[in-house]
């Protein structure tokens, strides 16, 4: 059985100025494997402690194989908290399930750019 | 033809998606195409495990396969009467902030796969999906 695993790229995590001395820093996230039904707690849970931390969240989707809508509602529910919290969210290099999941979401706009 | 009798609750979703993907595999099923069948047959599963039966006790699903040229894989609940490929119009237009999540699942399974068809056939829900080799 396939599971999920949630590389947190300390590597990639970096403050950024966002304009007038401004910095934010940006928490990076590569999930390897699926994120679906048996997998999704952890999921929000990691999800839930990034948001203890900053408002700022990339998740790296190159190596997910399986993307349904119960992962969806968690992506979508720490984007609105990303956005209230005036916040960034990212969505970066899906694989191709996951884009495939994600355009008949109409969620392209989490991708390849600052989202909120 | 493979069949699994399994128990409908959503800790036995794995348990179903194994039995997909070995039953497209050992047909040799474009592996390509195994992501859209694997993501309906967990939308229709958990369906099934979350609706169908009620709190307590969840019942049966048979879940039947027919992999060729067409992938084709059937879902037979004894639950209550209900067809949850009605009524799927998942929100997809207001903006992210105020985006509503429900009904997306079951837009998934009619959008991704070529074929969906739901029969009651006295006490059962029999619900089938096919996708066709390209």
């Amino acid at each position: 059985m396939e599971e999920l695993t949630i590389h947190k790229n300390i590597d990639e995590d970096a403050w950024k100025n966002a304009g007038s001395n401004f910095f934010y820093k940006v928490q990076y996230f590569e999930l390897v494997g699926r994120l679906n039904t048996t997998t999704a707690k952890d999921f929000e849970k990691e999800m839930n402690q990034a948001l203890r931390v900053s408002e700022y969240i990339t998740l790296n989707l190159s190596r997910v194989t399986l993307l349904t809508s119960v992962g969806i509602r968690i992506i979508l529910k720490t984007y609105k908290q990303c956005h209230v919290r005036n916040g960034k969210f990212l969505l970066e290099d899906p694989s191709q399930p996951v884009k495939n999941v994600l355009g008949l979401s109409a969620l392209e706009k989490m991708l390849g750019e600052w989202a909120c | 033809m493979g069949v699994l009798n399994i128990k409908a609750v959503k800790e036995n979703t794995g348990v179903v998606l194994d039995f997909v993907t070995a039953e497209l595999e050992n047909n040799n099923f474009p592996a390509d195409l195994h992501s859209d069948i694997l993501v309906a047959a967990e939308e229709i599963f958990v369906n099934i495990a979350s609706y169908a039966y009620g709190p307590e006790p969840a019942g049966e699903v048979i879940i039947t396969s027919n992999v060729t040229d067409e992938a084709t894989f059937t879902f037979e609940d004894r639950g209550k009467t209900f067809n949850p490929l009605e009524n799927v119009n998942p929100d997809l237009s207001s903006p992210l902030a105020e985006r509503k999540i429900g009904g997306l699942g079951l837009h998934f399974v009619k959008s991704l796969m070529d074929k969906t068809e739901y029969r009651r056939d006295g006490d059962k829900n029999i619900l089938m999906f096919a996708k066709a080799a390209k």
